[in-house]
């Protein structure tokens, strides 16, 4: 895993190569400032697999070098780490806003270290199963066996879709005061199997993102975090008083108008409309912390109504895969 | 006052390692304090007193990273103080008490920084 490391300080540098090294990653390559990041990023006939960026560094901050590795041909996906002194929610929001995936705080900690790259590997994981389905979508005709039902896809349309795993991730990295003011509510198509076995790939993936783009257009919250997590189940973490959370009949029938609007052409190819329902939203107290992947989990299972027929499509998703 | 707590987890090779980066961080204590000194200077020189400011908001910003990730946690809380409390001065900037708890709060940070100088 070839790793780019940037921090204004050298004995950081220092340090963070030390432990990286130790967790087994020698290939790494430690910049100075954002300025200097970026040309190696571009001198580099290598991509780089992830990047650790400072956030405050005199030049250059590792907000603006986020954005501009993201704006990098080929690091779209890349995973990228902010590493900062800073643990305040403003900066964790920016980070994530312009393209982070993960956060880490200082003082370094080899032990959360470890975790934090261990997700990124799972990043890369995702965005290999990305890049074949992207590949898939050019060339449909030729696919063979690579979508499943359950697939988590990345929808990457706007700032606020995040990959499923990130999203998971981001509720972690939120902080326990934040987190208690938010929620998190699942969104289910409720005809997501019958649409994936009528459609190509290619048509499922459009479809899919029209629904993502319907929902972020009716959570009326720029700030909420929106990701698809197979199966045809979607997730969104708002605030308390956002309208998935307080309003949920109505944000439903919003959802479904939108989708009606930005999917008519459906009925000319003779695909069901996608019918989105929206479960309980789920949220944490103060003095009983519930899991983040509970709350997810809790949040789809709402949406889905327990309905178990579906439920075990959701788990047996070979026996939904396009044979291209 | 130094955590070595975890360097007893730690492999020999980067036990050593760190313990040669600590030494190197000791090393530097000297002209961070003098840095932070100049900073004061000017400040209370009325010589570009914000920039004065910023610079003692990010010195304190570095040494609350560097200084607790090498073991030395008294002087990496003595940051985290320092950096608010510039954080803080500089946002209300005709605050006398938010300037002067941003005064105490470096004066500490030095003290815990002289602390870690050899004798």
């Amino acid at each position: 895993m070839k790793i780019l490391i940037v921090d204004d300080q050298p004995l950081f540098l220092e340090l963070m190569t030390k432990y990286l090294g130790n967790l087994g990653y020698f290939d790494t390559h430690p910049c100075t400032s954002g300025e200097e990041a970026l040309r190696e990023i571009r001198k580099s006939e290598v991509p780089f697999d992830c990047c650790l960026l400072d956030i405050r560094m005199p030049g250059m901050d590792g907000i603006t070098l986020c954005r501009a590795i993201r704006a990098e041909a080929g690091y779209d996906t890349t995973p990228i780490l902010m590493v900062t002194a800073l643990s305040d929610k403003a900066h964790v929001d920016q980070a994530f806003r312009n393209g982070a995936n993960d956060y880490l705080t200082k003082p370094l900690d080899s032990i959360e270290l470890g975790a934090r790259i261990r997700m990124a590997r799972a990043l890369i994981e995702e965005r290999q199963s990305a890049l074949r389905l992207r590949d898939q979508m050019d060339q449909v005709e030729r696919a063979e066996n690579t979508l499943g039902f359950g697939d988590q896809i990345t929808l990457d349309e706007g700032h606020n879709t995040l990959p499923f795993a990130g999203f998971e991730n981001y509720l972690l990295r939120l902080g326990p005061l934040r987190f208690v003011t938010q929620a998190v509510v699942g969104l289910h198509v409720s005809n997501a199997s019958q649409i994936f076995l009528q459609s190509s790939q290619s048509e499922f993936v459009d479809i899919l993102r029209e629904v993502s783009c319907a929902i972020a257009e009716s959570l009326g919250d720029s700030r909420a975090m929106l990701a698809y997590a197979g199966a045809g189940d979607f997730c969104v973490v708002q605030t308390k008083s956002g309208r998935l959370v307080s309003e949920p009949e109505e944000a439903e029938v919003m959802v479904n108008d939108r989708i009606a609007q930005r999917l008519a052409v459906l009925e000319t190819c003779a695909l069901p409309m996608p019918r989105v329902q929206i479960g309980a939203a789920q949220s944490s107290g103060v003095f009983a912390r519930v899991d983040p992947a509970e709350m997810v989990a809790r949040a789809i299972s709402s949406a889905r109504g327990q309905d178990e027929t579906a439920k075990a499509a959701r788990y047996e998703t070979e026996e939904y895969r396009h044979a291209g | 006052m130094r955590d070595d707590r975890k360097m007893t987890d730690m492999p020999a090779a980067l036990s050593q390692a760190i313990a040669g980066m600590r030494l190197r961080f000791i090393d530097t204590i000297e002209e961070k304090i003098l840095h932070l000194e100049a900073a004061l200077a000017d400040l209370r020189s009325g010589n570009d007193p914000i920039e004065a400011a910023r610079k003692i908001e990010m010195a304190s910003h570095s040494l609350a990273g560097l200084a607790p990730s090498l073991g030395f946690a008294d002087i990496g809380a003595a940051a985290v103080t320092s950096e608010v409390a510039w954080s803080k001065a500089l946002e209300e900037r005709d605050s006398d008490p938010a300037l002067q708890a941003a005064l105490d709060a470096v004066e500490a940070l030095m003290d815990r920084l002289e602390a870690e100088l050899p004798e």
